[in-house]
């Protein structure tokens, strides 16, 4: 898994990346811009948000396929994946660079 | 108004907007989950094409929303099938508009005008039933793979977030594509980073997880549409 923060990096492309998945987020969710601009590495995700039930999880792992321009697969998704806000990036991240 | 048209042997409803002089656009809606959640929007976007002056079509695909055929009967060709007899039947329609889904079947009529906003391949849809499944048969304790699910399903179908899919419909969606054609509008909303003819503003309705309405965004459709087919 990828050791990039959240903050303090200024990379574009990682920034990209992060803007994709908050976006992805607040589409599934209905979230304003306000909300999802506040959801940080610590933000909790399944379990804490009860619109993400499964059938949410697999829309947004779909999205996030054709947004990324990513392809993943089915034993790359368990329930840490979604624990919270920063291992969803560090996920998307990480499948970018591979 | 609600009209009907006949295919296949059933009646299969049909919302009509607008006055019968007026151009007349076929309206095609997702697939799937996708049009129950967006069930208002493509509703008030038939409303405020009328009132632009522009008759349009919202038909049911056989095996969805009112219709009394088992969706286990639908495919892809079976509904561009019911499309050319809505057509023959309420028509003659001169544009087609889907969203999503849709506009894996608007070639049904031959290469006419279409617009498309954000429209999606079929196997995207069916990557996304497929994770349901998965997601379900684990909380039963069973490990599912989306190959082997595939393999069953071709030969003697599958049941995937609640949708009964026979095999013909399965192997005709896993290899749908929007078609090519020379009049062709694609749309997308203005944070899309993919390729488009024309934005609007508005949110994928689609996915949310609780359904929503968006009366801005059916104004925003219904005018470039109009726009659209006024040339």
């Amino acid at each position: 898994m990828s050791d990039i923060q959240t903050n303090g990096q200024t990379n574009g492309q990682n920034d990209t990346v992060e803007r994709v998945v908050r976006n992805v987020l607040r589409d599934i969710l209905g979230l304003s811009e306000d909300q999802v601009a506040g959801f940080d590495r610590d933000t909790e995700l399944f379990g804490a948000l009860p619109e993400l039930d499964s059938m949410a999880v697999a829309g947004l792992l779909t999205e996030m396929e054709d947004r990324l321009d990513i392809l993943i697969e089915d034993d790359e998704v368990d329930g840490e994946l979604f624990e919270n806000f920063g291992n969803l990036v560090d996920f998307a991240r990480a499948k970018l660079a591979a | 108004m609600i009209a009907r048209y006949r295919f296949d042997g059933n009646d299969e409803l049909c919302l009509r907007f607008g006055a019968d002089d007026a151009p007349k656009l076929l309206i095609l809606p997702p697939l799937f989950d996708e049009a129950n959640r967006v069930r208002h929007l493509m509703v008030e976007t038939g409303r405020a094409l009328a009132e632009l002056g522009i008759a349009s079509l919202l038909p049911d695909l056989p095996g969805c929303n009112e219709s009394v055929v088992p969706l286990e009967h639908a495919s892809i060709s079976l509904w561009q099938a019911a499309l050319i007899a809505c057509c023959e039947q309420l028509g003659p329609v001169t544009h087609i508009a889907s969203l999503r889904g849709g506009a894996l079947i608007d070639d049904a009529l031959g290469d006419m005008p279409r617009w498309r906003l954000a429209p999606a391949k079929g196997g995207q849809l069916l990557r996304t039933m497929l994770r349901t499944r998965i997601a379900s048969d684990r909380e039963s304790g069973i490990i599912s793979t989306s190959e082997a699910l595939m393999e069953r399903a071709r030969t003697s179908g599958i049941e995937l977030a609640g949708n009964s899919l026979s095999p013909c419909m399965i192997r005709e969606l896993d290899s749908a594509a929007p078609s090519d054609g020379s009049a062709i509008r694609l749309v997308r909303f203005a944070d899309d980073p993919l390729d488009a003819d024309g934005r609007i503003a508005g949110a994928p309705l689609w996915l949310r997880a609780e359904p929503a309405h968006d009366p801005a965004m059916a104004q925003a459709m219904a005018a470039d549409i109009a726009a659209w087919m006024r040339g």
